[in-house]
């Protein structure tokens, strides 16, 4: 596996060798995902879409619908207004959903097409919406896509229509996670009694329960009414910064809802903040439940940690969940050591290194805009003894023989881990059997006869 | 044996929770029965009869296990974090 691997580190400045990301149509779409009656359409040739969708639904094992404008050579060269506007007349009248969202792909964004134009001259029926991102991919990542998406969807539908906003509601834009961890932030401010908005929720469209019922568009998602009434709540949460933090700076300045940017909540840190935010913002009560939830991860804490105290690990993935994952890993007492996204921005070795720091850790090499491979000769030269990441880790793991814990996205070669939170109080009690156990298995493997224990 | 030093052979759970409130151990080396209670009592436990399964404790190389499962029981990070941040009495 991956012999051809230089041993001796090579930098390379131009290019990426495996990226820890991919582009931005793919968060465009999942965040579309979550408008209820939504069909994401991709402003490009039909490979775009089929991939995405590919990617979408093997992470998810769920059905990811979505358009194209079926660019061919025509559009390629004369532009693509054409083939938008037949889109999107043949869309409403043949699958008429309530909301089409149009993300652009790099061909249509090379050739320059005005998709707000497009939209206006378009043939829309009454009551029927069209909104736009544009995701040009040599730009960002799919973390990037997400947030035009979802920036788009406050530009278009957001609106403050009351004079007084709603002191009892909250906002919360989620960032790029699975649904069972938005059902989870959902269940805990729901727990501490305050109404709320998610958009985009993703909840009860990618975890659809089979029913023998097939439904186009599912029942989840958060509504246009409710996206549109966002603009009338007293708070919005955005939660992580390269995700949702332009989204809630948008909803800001248009609307006058003041936004407070926190971490995904994994982690018992992160999830503290959360619920300390919304008490101290709502006057809320935090339920006995929330309570002993969070004892129960202190406690397992203190049971395990000799299981993974001290171990070496290597974390890579989206900015926004690797951000909280570090700082979980010191709170386990681990010692992150490689830390990378495919992401670009600064800010995010800012963070992370301030995070290691401060747990009196010095050796570590955190990168923002990195791959895999880099990541590789680093393990090769100095080993970690865990991987946490996403599936394409599974190559390094094998051929350095580390065991990889599967978190983020896209995790392609394990099922069930869409609708098992790794946020909030129980996302921790996951996290923490998930590397505990990884750790153990390995134990079993390699130990001698003798050592081989029963109890452990 | 010096003053404020206590040795009990075949200690009950009176004679322990007594013993942790009078004496404030820092570390409580006992069976698997008692690790979890120590745990409650906001105490690290170690287990001595089975070295919580880590070890072996004998020989150079055995202190250097000892030291390390003893410095990880007292030093893990969640000791700090018992109560959560609402439970905080005092002014805001």
């Amino acid at each position: 596996m991956l012999e051809c691997m230089p041993k001796a580190r090579s930098e390379h400045t131009t290019g990426k060798i495996n990226p820890a990301k991919t582009c931005q149509p793919i968060g465009a779409m999942y965040a579309a995902l979550g408008i209820h009656g939504c069909l994401p359409h991709s402003h490009g040739s039909q490979g775009c879409c089929a991939y995405h969708r590919m990617h979408l639904t093997r992470h998810f094992r769920d059905q990811v619908l979505a358009s194209s404008s079926s660019f061919t050579e025509g559009a390629s060269v004369f532009g693509g207004a054409a083939n938008l506007k037949t889109s999107i007349k043949n869309i409403f009248d043949i699958y008429n959903p309530e909301i089409i969202a149009v993300h652009t792909t790099c061909l249509s964004e090379t050739i320059g097409d005005d998709i707000p134009t497009i939209i206006k001259q378009s043939e829309i029926p009454e009551g029927k919406i069209v909104i736009h991102a544009n995701t040009p991919s040599y730009q960002g990542s799919h973390i990037t896509g997400f947030s035009n998406m979802v920036k788009g969807m406050v530009t278009y539908l957001a609106e403050r229509d009351e004079e007084t906003l709603r002191q009892k509601r909250v906002n919360i834009i989620p960032g790029f996670i699975n649904p069972a961890d938005m059902r989870e932030i959902k269940r805990i401010t729901s727990d501490l009694g305050i109404d709320m908005i998610m958009f985009p929720d993703t909840t009860d469209v990618l975890d659809s329960p089979l029913t023998s019922k097939y439904e186009m568009y599912p029942e989840g998602g958060a509504t246009i009414a409710q996206i549109r009434a966002s603009g009338n709540s007293r708070l919005t949460l955005t939660l992580g910064h390269w995700s949702s933090d332009a989204a809630g700076a948008l909803l800001q300045e248009k609307c006058g809802v003041p936004c407070i940017p926190l971490k995904v909540p994994i982690g018992l840190k992160a999830t503290d903040d959360l619920i300390m935010t919304l008490k101290e913002k709502f006057d809320a009560v935090v339920p006995k439940s929330l309570t002993i939830e969070r004892g129960q991860v202190v406690d397992t804490l203190i049971d395990t940690h000799f299981h993974y105290q001290g171990k070496k690990v290597a974390i890579f993935g989206d900015p926004d969940l690797v951000i909280p994952l570090t700082e979980f890993v010191l709170t386990m007492g681990m010692i992150p050591t490689y830390i990378i996204t495919g992401t670009p921005g600064r800010q995010f070795e800012d963070e992370v290194s301030a995070m290691i720091e401060a747990a009196g850790i010095q050796d570590y090499i955190v990168k923002a805009e990195g791959d895999l491979f880099e990541l590789h000769q680093w393990i090769k030269e100095k080993p970690v003894e865990l991987l946490l990441g996403t599936s394409y880790g599974k190559y390094i793991a094998r051929a350095e023989d580390i065991p990889l814990v599967r978190v983020g996205f896209p995790i392609l070669d394990r099922a069930v881990h869409p609708l098992m939170p790794i946020t909030g109080y129980r996302g921790c009690l996951r996290l923490i059997e998930m590397i505990s156990n990884a750790f153990l298995e390995r134990r079993d493997r390699d130990c001698l006869d003798e050592d081989f224990e029963l109890v452990l | 044996m010096k003053s404020g030093q206590v040795m009990i052979d075949d200690c009950n759970h009176y004679e322990l929770e007594k013993m942790v409130h009078e004496i404030h151990p820092d570390l409580i080396f006992a069976g698997v029965r008692d690790k979890y209670i120590a745990h409650k009592l906001g105490i690290p436990g170690k287990q001595m009869h089975s070295y919580d399964y880590s070890g072996p404790y004998a020989g150079f190389n055995g202190a250097m296990n000892f030291a390390r499962d003893v410095a990880n029981a007292l030093t893990t990070p969640a000791w700090k974090l018992i109560t959560a941040p609402w439970e905080h009495q005092g002014p805001k």
